[in-house]
């Protein structure tokens, strides 16, 4: 890879893609991990409009008020990120600890899942899955703020192994069950009014008694589930694996995963640690890693938001995402969204010549975006969004393009759609 | 135009240029038939959706879950309430109901299960679907199936082709100076395998709309189905069995009711038998209801037991329907042996494969040890 090339490999798998200042600016790429990985961001708070009165009707009517104020905040938040791998690194939890608005239905617990992610993202991850286990948004998604002495409920018990941590593979049908009585206790109490929820551990709701949980035998608690979780060998596994997938390639070669296992291993399951070793990893600049994925609908539009600082309403944003078929918060399932392979569909990839189109227009009301084509010259857009490189077939079809047109060109090749 | 009304226009117009898109697809025979499948993902309660009304057993297990004025069908199984516009389609012999359905080794995960289902396989698989595997024993290409729904279903992956996937947001192509850049940049091929396969990905995709685009006339009422998502779902389904593909799957989420679930239940088999009902009335006026067989399945049934928030865990057997198409009415696979639990959930009779097998080799008469691997006995829910 020349420079050039790699420079704008780093900033599409750390960032969302370099703008042109922050490609001119050259700043190494470990410096710029070493800076964003010590570096604690803000934690900023949206503003939901409270919910006016407490008649059904009236209830229902701010939360989709709030709805629309949180996406709208979450949007401002990917797009105009200080930190961008912080971002990322959120934007990773999120997919990871699934949770979604239809079942969540208050936004202000979204907010406060938020905050926890946002306050996490690099911590401990011991910390991070309790602040995940013990959250409203998460108790109320996996049902666990209904799993109580006596009336057990299993769903969270099973995910949290399945999805989260250990894998499937790595555990029994009776380490669910025992699992789910470890994890009763933890209730949710609402203030229906206000569309908030605070968290709390009923010690008479908890089943007190025995439990053997994989392989271990004690009085457990969801605290204990957690340790025990955190700390299970799988688990390092699971997460380096999926680091790798998400911010390299896929099906990272044993080595690497070992490498990132130990990091975590060797430093009190420090994400910051993993993702520092990540980035500084030789394979990471390896030609397999190489414009390595599709952009997922959500990459491909904020990304292009950000590398050419196009101007954009939110709810423009919104219906693209919808268009593309992936709304944040809204996975199909507890699962998540499918890896970039699932994206190779005609509302994602379709959907694009249209955006690309958009994108780069003029600003007005009805477009919902606007492009300064003043700001960059041909040869901008060139080192910007194709590492330079032009091939023929380009230079042929771009020939009479004004500056905006040949942008769009740009986002809707097949090298774009790439990271 | 103000700016409101511009962007209404702009949503009815895409909306418009959908259903433009979808007739007739190819010029195929008349007697091309269609599997249709809806895959009510989440793991329906069949137990509570075909209710063994005198067994004591059932109310014991669901003390305040039991449903007491299911519509009795037979002189074991009752109706769900909701579910009175299938009772028509039961009584003309159009409906066959396959209970006790599983395989060995039951996984009670979702993604394991449906992996299992769609997969075909008791191990699961990656990438190979059981319709995929069919699909290509015909040499189908990407038009030739259609899913309908977000996620794309793992049953419809095979080695080669992708089939087509709808989303009533779909839009068109970029026009002019730019869209012919667009296109000629398209048609040449890329270096980087990935780019190229993304080359390939939008030029089918393309290819496909184009077909189906083409003569469509605009018949376009829908009013005949209910308003709900699914109904909408289900006048689109009724546009694309006019264009005759080999098959239709939809999914339908919401099913995992582990908490309040009667309410929810009922709503959503409500909406799920008043849209299909509708789709077959539209069918049998159209004179296609012999053409079409719909399967309605789900990656597992729920616990026997209710849970302590008024809802269901998940379980293992359940229940398959199938509609129309060469179907010999009434029930199958026996009772649930709810006298006879295996750790609390109900034990399967007859394995989901052999529902597959039948209607590989009676409906579609392709040959079901190629996609299967194995042979199964015969049940008999679809005739010669």
């Amino acid at each position: 890879m020349d420079t050039l090339t790699q420079t704008n490999h780093f900033w599409r798998k750390a960032s969302f893609g370099a703008t042109l200042k922050e490609l001119k600016r050259s700043i190494p790429p470990a410096t710029l991990v070493k800076t964003w990985l010590n570096d604690r961001p803000a934690i900023p708070l949206p503003q939901l409009t409270a919910i006016n009165g407490n008649d059904q009707m009236q209830i229902a009517r701010g939360l989709a008020q709030q709805r629309r104020e949180f996406g709208k905040w979450l949007l401002e938040q990917m797009i105009s990120a200080q930190n961008p791998l912080h971002e990322k690194m959120v934007n990773f939890w999120r997919d990871h600890f699934v949770v979604a608005v239809p079942k969540v239905r208050f936004p202000m617990l979204l907010v406060d899942y938020e905050q926890r992610l946002r306050q996490y993202a690099f911590g401990d991850f011991q910390e991070l899955l309790w602040q995940v286990t013990s959250s409203p948004a998460m108790l109320v998604y996996l049902d666990n703020f209904q799993n109580r002495r006596g009336n057990i409920n299993e769903n969270f018990s099973r995910e949290v192994m399945e999805l989260f941590t250990i894998g499937r593979g790595n555990y029994t049908e009776k380490d669910i069950q025992e699992g789910a009585r470890a994890l009763t206790g933890l209730m949710i109490r609402r203030d229906r009014e206000r569309g908030t929820a605070t968290a709390e551990f009923i010690a008479r709701r908890h089943d007190p008694s025995d439990k053997v949980f994989l392989g271990k035998r004690g009085k457990f608690t969801p605290e204990d589930i957690v340790e025990i979780l955190a700390n299970h060998p799988a688990t390092p596994k699971l997460i380096a694996t999926k680091l790798w997938k998400t911010f390299a390639y896929n099906n990272p070669e044993p080595t690497v995963v070992d490498r990132l296992v130990s990091a975590y291993k060797n430093n009190q399951r420090s994400i910051k640690a993993m993702v520092d070793v990540l980035f500084n990893s030789p394979e990471f600049y390896s030609p397999k890693s190489y414009r390595s994925q599709l952009k997922t609908p959500i990459y491909f539009i904020l990304g292009s938001i950000r590398q050419l600082e196009i101007k954009a309403q939110p709810e423009r944003i919104a219906a693209a995402l919808r268009t593309m078929g992936q709304t944040i918060y809204n996975p199909p399932t507890v699962k998540g969204w499918a890896d970039d392979s699932g994206w190779y569909t005609a509302p994602s990839l379709l959907a694009r010549f249209n955006l690309a189109q958009a994108l780069t227009g003029e600003y007005e009301d009805d477009n919902g975006f606007g492009f300064d084509s003043a700001l960059y010259s041909r040869s901008d857009l060139i080192n910007l969004l194709m590492d330079g490189k032009l091939d023929k077939t380009m230079e042929h079809a771009s020939q009479g393009l004004d500056n905006r047109e040949f942008a769009a060109l740009l986002l809707a090749s097949p090298t774009y759609q790439l990271v | 135009m103000n700016s409101i009304s511009r962007r209404h226009f702009l949503t009815t117009a895409s909306a418009t240029a959908l259903l433009l898109s979808l007739e007739p697809l190819i010029a195929r025979p008349n007697n091309q038939r269609t599997l249709f499948i809806i895959e009510l993902a989440g793991g329906n309660d069949t137990l509570n959706t075909f209710i063994p009304y005198h067994d004591r057993n059932y109310q014991q297990l669901r003390p305040s879950l039991a449903i007491n004025d299911g519509i009795p069908v037979s002189d074991q199984v009752a109706f769900h309430p909701a579910l009175k516009d299938w009772k028509p389609l039961l009584d003309q012999g159009q409906m066959a109901i396959i209970q006790n359905v599983g395989y060995p080794n039951f996984s009670l995960s979702h993604f394991r299960a449906k992996d299992i289902w769609q997969s075909a396989t008791p191990q699961g698989s990656a990438d190979s679907g059981w319709l995929g595997r069919y699909l290509e024993s015909t040499k189908a290409e990407g038009m030739d199936a259609i899913f309908l729904g977000e996620e794309y279903p793992l049953a419809l992956m095979g080695k080669h082709a992708r089939y087509l996937q709808l989303s009533p947001r779909l839009s068109v192509q970029a026009s002019g100076k730019l869209g012919q850049a667009i296109q000629m940049m398209y048609n040449a091929p890329q270096t980087n395998p990935l780019a190229e396969k993304v080359r390939q990905s939008v030029l089918a995709n393309q290819k496909a709309i184009a077909n189906l685009t083409q003569d469509w006339k605009g018949r376009n009422n829908f009013s005949n189905y209910p308003q709900n998502r699914t109904g909408q779902q289900m006048a689109l389904v009724s546009r694309i069995i006019a264009a005759r593909p080999a098959v239709i799957y939809l999914t339908i989420g919401g099913w995992d009711t582990h908490a309040n679930q009667a309410r929810r239940h009922q709503l959503l088999l409500e909406q799920l038998s008043s849209s299909v009902s509708a789709l077959y009335r539209d069918l049998q006026s159209r004179g296609l209801d012999k053409q079409v067989l719909t399967l309605i399945q789900t990656e597992f049934g729920r616990r026997p037991a209710q849970n302590g928030s008024g809802g269901t865990d998940h379980g293992t057997a359940g229940s398959i329907v199938a509609i129309g198409g060469n179907v010999k009415g009434g029930f199958y696979g026996g009772q649930p042996a709810l006298d006879s639990l295996v750790n609390g959930n109900l034990p399967m009779q007859v394995d989901f494969r052999a529902v597959y097998g039948e209607v590989i080799s009676k409906w579609l008469k392709g040959n079901p040890q190629t996609v299967l691997e194995q042979v199964f006995p015969p049940i008999g829910f679809i005739t010669g």
